[in-house]
Protein backbone atom coordinates (compact mmCIF):
# COMPACT_ATOMS: atom_id res chain seq x y z
CA UNK A 1 0.00 0.00 0.00
CA UNK A 2 1.32 3.28 -0.78
CA UNK A 3 -0.16 5.27 2.45
CA UNK A 4 2.39 5.25 5.43
CA UNK A 5 1.11 4.69 8.73
CA UNK A 6 2.94 6.90 11.39
CA UNK A 7 3.83 6.01 14.60
CA UNK A 8 1.22 7.75 16.17
CA UNK A 9 -1.44 5.71 14.47
CA UNK A 10 0.17 2.40 15.11
CA UNK A 11 0.47 3.68 18.60
CA UNK A 12 -2.91 4.21 18.47
CA UNK A 13 -3.93 0.96 17.23
CA UNK A 14 -2.33 -0.85 19.09
CA UNK A 15 -4.07 1.00 22.56
CA UNK A 16 -7.50 0.12 20.97
CA UNK A 17 -6.54 -3.72 20.20
CA UNK A 18 -6.12 -4.12 23.92
CA UNK A 19 -8.42 -2.16 25.26
CA UNK A 20 -10.89 -4.95 23.51
CA UNK A 21 -8.68 -7.77 25.23
CA UNK A 22 -5.89 -7.66 27.34
CA UNK A 23 -3.31 -9.47 24.96
CA UNK A 24 0.07 -10.79 24.99
CA UNK A 25 3.06 -9.96 22.91
CA UNK A 26 2.69 -12.76 20.35
CA UNK A 27 -1.15 -12.08 19.53
CA UNK A 28 -0.68 -8.75 19.55
CA UNK A 29 1.66 -8.40 17.03
CA UNK A 30 -0.37 -11.40 14.98
CA UNK A 31 -3.23 -9.10 15.48
CA UNK A 32 -1.80 -5.47 14.18
CA UNK A 33 -0.09 -7.59 11.48
CA UNK A 34 -3.56 -8.96 10.21
CA UNK A 35 -4.13 -5.16 9.73
CA UNK A 36 -0.67 -3.31 8.85
CA UNK A 37 2.27 -4.71 7.05
CA UNK A 38 4.48 -4.38 9.60
CA UNK A 39 7.81 -6.49 10.96
CA UNK A 40 7.63 -8.51 13.50
CA UNK A 41 9.77 -6.60 15.08
CA UNK A 42 7.80 -3.30 15.29
CA UNK A 43 6.02 -3.99 18.39
CA UNK A 44 8.03 -4.35 21.15
CA UNK A 45 9.28 -0.38 21.59
CA UNK A 46 5.09 0.41 20.70
CA UNK A 47 4.20 -1.47 23.78
CA UNK A 48 7.28 -0.80 25.96
CA UNK A 49 6.60 3.38 25.54
CA UNK A 50 2.45 2.73 25.84
CA UNK A 51 3.50 1.06 28.97
CA UNK A 52 6.10 4.16 30.13
CA UNK A 53 3.53 6.21 29.38
CA UNK A 54 1.19 5.04 31.65
CA UNK A 55 -1.30 3.45 29.03
CA UNK A 56 -1.00 0.06 29.64
CA UNK A 57 -0.23 -1.93 32.62
CA UNK A 58 1.51 -6.08 32.36
CA UNK A 59 1.08 -9.19 34.88
CA UNK A 60 2.18 -12.52 34.37
CA UNK A 61 0.26 -15.08 33.97
CA UNK A 62 1.37 -19.00 33.83
CA UNK A 63 0.31 -20.39 30.54
CA UNK A 64 1.37 -24.15 29.75
CA UNK A 65 3.69 -24.02 31.81
CA UNK A 66 5.49 -21.16 30.58
CA UNK A 67 5.15 -17.34 32.06
CA UNK A 68 3.32 -15.18 29.92
CA UNK A 69 3.09 -11.16 30.05
CA UNK A 70 -0.36 -9.63 29.38
CA UNK A 71 -1.04 -5.98 28.46
CA UNK A 72 -4.10 -4.29 29.66
CA UNK A 73 -5.27 -0.54 29.08
CA UNK A 74 -4.85 1.69 32.00
CA UNK A 75 -7.95 4.41 32.90
CA UNK A 76 -5.34 6.56 31.55
CA UNK A 77 -4.67 4.54 28.53
CA UNK A 78 -8.94 4.75 27.78
CA UNK A 79 -8.68 8.64 28.21
CA UNK A 80 -5.64 8.83 25.79
CA UNK A 81 -7.65 5.79 23.54
CA UNK A 82 -10.90 8.63 23.38
CA UNK A 83 -8.84 11.54 22.50
CA UNK A 84 -6.95 9.89 19.79
CA UNK A 85 -10.21 8.60 18.36
CA UNK A 86 -11.77 11.91 17.95
CA UNK A 87 -8.45 13.36 16.55
CA UNK A 88 -8.73 10.19 14.03
CA UNK A 89 -12.35 10.93 13.37
CA UNK A 90 -11.27 14.72 12.29
CA UNK A 91 -8.21 13.76 10.48
CA UNK A 92 -10.24 10.92 8.51
CA UNK A 93 -13.06 13.32 7.50
CA UNK A 94 -10.72 16.08 6.12
CA UNK A 95 -9.17 13.26 4.31
CA UNK A 96 -12.61 11.89 3.20
CA UNK A 97 -13.49 15.67 2.02
CA UNK A 98 -10.79 15.84 0.12
CA UNK A 99 -10.98 12.24 -1.69
CA UNK A 100 -14.45 11.85 -2.39
CA UNK A 101 -16.22 15.78 -1.76
CA UNK A 102 -18.83 16.49 -0.04
CA UNK A 103 -21.17 14.15 0.95
CA UNK A 104 -25.04 15.63 0.83
CA UNK B 1 21.73 -19.19 15.12
CA UNK B 2 19.71 -20.59 18.03
CA UNK B 3 17.28 -18.75 20.45
CA UNK B 4 19.48 -18.65 23.06
CA UNK B 5 22.26 -17.36 20.85
CA UNK B 6 19.80 -15.13 19.77
CA UNK B 7 18.90 -13.86 22.66
CA UNK B 8 22.48 -13.40 24.25
CA UNK B 9 23.45 -11.36 21.36
CA UNK B 10 20.39 -8.76 21.76
CA UNK B 11 21.17 -8.83 25.37
CA UNK B 12 24.61 -7.52 24.45
CA UNK B 13 23.91 -5.18 21.68
CA UNK B 14 21.29 -3.59 24.39
CA UNK B 15 23.90 -3.11 26.40
CA UNK B 16 23.69 0.63 26.70
CA UNK B 17 20.49 0.70 28.03
CA UNK B 18 19.40 0.59 31.84
CA UNK B 19 19.71 -3.17 33.89
CA UNK B 20 15.52 -2.92 33.70
CA UNK B 21 15.37 -2.10 29.59
CA UNK B 22 17.43 -4.89 29.04
CA UNK B 23 15.42 -7.19 31.03
CA UNK B 24 12.71 -6.46 29.57
CA UNK B 25 13.03 -6.25 26.29
CA UNK B 26 14.54 -9.89 26.70
CA UNK B 27 11.55 -10.88 28.93
CA UNK B 28 9.57 -9.67 25.61
CA UNK B 29 11.13 -12.01 23.20
CA UNK B 30 11.57 -14.84 25.35
CA UNK B 31 7.60 -14.79 25.75
CA UNK B 32 7.97 -14.04 21.96
CA UNK B 33 9.65 -17.27 20.85
CA UNK B 34 7.47 -19.28 23.63
CA UNK B 35 4.24 -18.41 22.20
CA UNK B 36 5.47 -18.52 18.43
CA UNK B 37 6.44 -22.42 19.00
CA UNK B 38 9.03 -24.57 18.15
CA UNK B 39 7.91 -24.72 14.40
CA UNK B 40 7.77 -21.06 13.67
CA UNK B 41 11.22 -20.18 15.62
CA UNK B 42 12.94 -20.46 12.29
CA UNK B 43 10.36 -17.82 10.69
CA UNK B 44 10.45 -15.61 13.67
CA UNK B 45 13.94 -15.43 13.79
CA UNK B 46 13.92 -14.26 9.94
CA UNK B 47 11.35 -11.93 10.40
CA UNK B 48 12.90 -10.30 13.22
CA UNK B 49 16.10 -9.47 11.38
CA UNK B 50 19.97 -10.33 12.82
CA UNK B 51 20.13 -9.05 16.56
CA UNK B 52 22.22 -6.32 15.92
CA UNK B 53 19.09 -4.64 13.31
CA UNK B 54 16.58 -5.99 16.38
CA UNK B 55 18.73 -3.73 18.96
CA UNK B 56 19.24 -0.84 16.20
CA UNK B 57 15.13 -0.33 16.27
CA UNK B 58 14.53 -1.04 19.55
CA UNK B 59 17.21 1.96 20.72
CA UNK B 60 15.80 4.17 18.31
CA UNK B 61 11.69 3.65 19.18
CA UNK B 62 12.14 3.05 22.81
CA UNK B 63 11.91 5.95 23.90
CA UNK B 64 9.69 8.29 20.87
CA UNK B 65 7.90 7.60 18.57
CA UNK B 66 8.61 6.66 14.80
CA UNK B 67 8.14 9.98 12.98
CA UNK B 68 6.46 8.45 9.56
CA UNK B 69 4.57 10.95 7.97
CA UNK B 70 2.34 12.06 10.48
CA UNK B 71 -0.86 14.15 9.15
CA UNK B 72 -3.13 13.92 12.61
CA UNK B 73 -1.30 16.25 14.40
CA UNK B 74 2.39 17.93 15.13
CA UNK B 75 2.48 17.10 18.94
CA UNK B 76 4.73 14.50 19.81
CA UNK B 77 4.65 12.16 23.34
CA UNK B 78 6.62 13.75 25.58
CA UNK B 79 10.22 11.71 25.50
CA UNK B 80 10.94 10.02 28.54
CA UNK B 81 13.86 10.20 30.01
CA UNK B 82 15.52 7.13 31.14
CA UNK B 83 16.56 6.92 34.95
CA UNK B 84 15.77 10.94 35.72
CA UNK B 85 14.38 9.74 38.76
CA UNK B 86 17.40 8.43 40.89
CA UNK B 87 19.44 11.30 39.59
CA UNK B 88 16.61 13.79 40.83
CA UNK B 89 16.30 12.37 44.39
CA UNK B 90 20.25 12.80 45.13
CA UNK B 91 20.15 16.58 43.74
CA UNK B 92 17.00 16.89 46.04
CA UNK B 93 18.67 15.31 48.83
CA UNK B 94 22.01 17.28 48.17
CA UNK B 95 19.69 20.24 48.25
CA UNK B 96 18.03 19.76 51.18
CA UNK B 97 20.95 18.72 53.22
CA UNK B 98 22.30 22.26 52.52
CA UNK B 99 19.63 24.16 53.31
CA UNK B 100 18.88 22.52 56.58
CA UNK B 101 22.42 22.85 57.63
CA UNK B 102 21.91 25.84 60.17
CA UNK B 103 19.24 23.63 61.77
CA UNK B 104 20.46 20.24 61.51
CA UNK B 105 24.20 21.58 63.32
CA UNK B 106 23.05 22.40 66.36
CA UNK B 107 20.31 20.22 66.93
CA UNK B 108 23.04 17.41 66.47
CA UNK B 109 25.34 19.51 68.82
CA UNK B 110 22.70 19.29 71.69
CA UNK B 111 21.76 15.20 71.22
CA UNK B 112 25.73 14.72 71.11
CA UNK B 113 25.75 16.54 74.35
CA UNK B 114 22.83 15.22 76.34
CA UNK B 115 24.51 11.59 75.40
CA UNK B 116 27.52 12.43 76.60
CA UNK B 117 25.69 13.92 79.62
CA UNK B 118 23.83 10.91 80.52
CA UNK B 119 27.23 8.30 79.92
CA UNK B 120 29.17 10.57 82.59
CA UNK B 121 26.22 10.45 84.64
CA UNK B 122 25.97 7.16 84.84
CA UNK B 123 29.13 6.58 85.04
CA UNK B 124 29.41 8.74 88.46
CA UNK B 125 26.41 7.01 89.89
CA UNK B 126 28.55 4.05 89.53
CA UNK B 127 31.66 5.12 90.63
CA UNK B 128 29.64 6.70 93.50
CA UNK B 129 27.85 3.27 94.81
CA UNK B 130 31.69 1.75 94.81
CA UNK B 131 32.84 4.64 96.69
CA UNK B 132 30.14 4.14 99.80
CA UNK B 133 30.48 0.73 99.39
CA UNK B 134 34.47 0.76 99.73
CA UNK B 135 33.67 3.19 102.64
CA UNK B 136 31.37 0.88 104.24
CA UNK B 137 33.10 -2.10 103.80
CA UNK B 138 36.76 -0.23 105.06
CA UNK B 139 34.94 1.03 108.20
CA UNK B 140 33.52 -1.93 109.31
CA UNK B 141 36.97 -3.94 108.85
CA UNK B 142 39.19 -1.20 109.95
CA UNK B 143 36.69 -1.06 113.27
CA UNK B 144 35.91 -5.01 113.70
CA UNK B 145 39.94 -5.15 113.68
CA UNK B 146 40.84 -2.67 116.05
CA UNK B 147 38.07 -3.78 118.45
CA UNK B 148 39.15 -7.53 118.60
CA UNK B 149 42.95 -6.36 119.15
CA UNK B 150 41.68 -4.28 121.91
CA UNK B 151 39.67 -6.95 123.13
CA UNK B 152 43.00 -9.64 123.32
CA UNK B 153 44.92 -7.11 125.46
CA UNK B 154 42.13 -5.93 127.44
CA UNK B 155 38.71 -6.47 128.25
CA UNK B 156 35.96 -3.68 127.79
CA UNK B 157 32.82 -2.71 126.84
CA UNK B 158 33.90 0.21 124.05
CA UNK B 159 35.67 -3.03 122.08
CA UNK B 160 32.52 -5.07 122.30
CA UNK B 161 30.59 -2.26 120.62
CA UNK B 162 33.49 -1.87 118.27
CA UNK B 163 33.75 -5.35 117.24
CA UNK B 164 29.78 -5.46 117.24
CA UNK B 165 29.47 -2.23 114.92
CA UNK B 166 32.34 -3.35 112.84
CA UNK B 167 30.99 -6.56 111.88
CA UNK B 168 27.34 -4.61 111.03
CA UNK B 169 29.08 -2.33 108.87
CA UNK B 170 31.02 -5.20 106.99
CA UNK B 171 27.93 -7.07 106.85
CA UNK B 172 26.18 -3.86 105.42
CA UNK B 173 28.61 -3.09 103.07
CA UNK B 174 28.90 -7.09 101.53
CA UNK B 175 24.71 -7.01 100.76
CA UNK B 176 25.20 -3.32 99.32
CA UNK B 177 27.99 -4.77 97.36
CA UNK B 178 26.57 -8.09 96.14
CA UNK B 179 23.24 -6.09 94.92
CA UNK B 180 25.09 -3.35 93.65
CA UNK B 181 27.33 -5.81 91.27
CA UNK B 182 23.82 -7.25 90.40
CA UNK B 183 22.15 -3.81 89.63
CA UNK B 184 25.15 -2.76 87.60
CA UNK B 185 25.52 -6.16 85.65
CA UNK B 186 21.40 -5.90 85.18
CA UNK B 187 22.19 -2.17 84.01
CA UNK B 188 24.77 -3.19 81.40
CA UNK B 189 22.64 -5.64 80.04
CA UNK B 190 19.68 -4.21 78.89
CA UNK B 191 22.05 -1.26 77.74
CA UNK B 192 23.56 -3.84 75.00
CA UNK B 193 20.15 -5.28 74.56
CA UNK B 194 18.76 -2.29 73.50
CA UNK B 195 21.70 -1.08 71.41
CA UNK B 196 22.00 -4.51 69.73
CA UNK B 197 17.78 -3.89 68.91
CA UNK B 198 18.72 -0.18 67.98
CA UNK B 199 21.32 -2.07 65.00
CA UNK B 200 18.42 -4.68 63.90
CA UNK B 201 16.38 -1.67 63.41
CA UNK B 202 18.10 0.26 61.10
CA UNK B 203 19.03 -2.77 59.58
CA UNK B 204 15.62 -3.97 58.74
CA UNK B 205 14.83 -0.05 57.72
Amino acid sequence: MGFYTSGELLDTIVLALISQEKSYGYKITQNVRNILDISESTLYPVLRRLQKNGYLETYDEEFAGKIRRYYKITAHGMIELDSKRREWKDYRGKIDLALFGEKE
Amino acid sequence: MTRIDYLNTLKYELRSLPWNEQKEALDFYNNYFDDAGLDNIEAVLKELGSPQELAQFILQNINSVPSVIDGTTTKKYKTLQLNTKPKNHTWLIIILAILAAPIWFPIGITVIAIVFSLVVTGFALVFALVVTVFAILGAGIVLGGISLIYLFRIFTYEAVYGLGVGLILTGIGLIVSYYGIIFVIFIIKKLIEKTKKGEHNEKNE
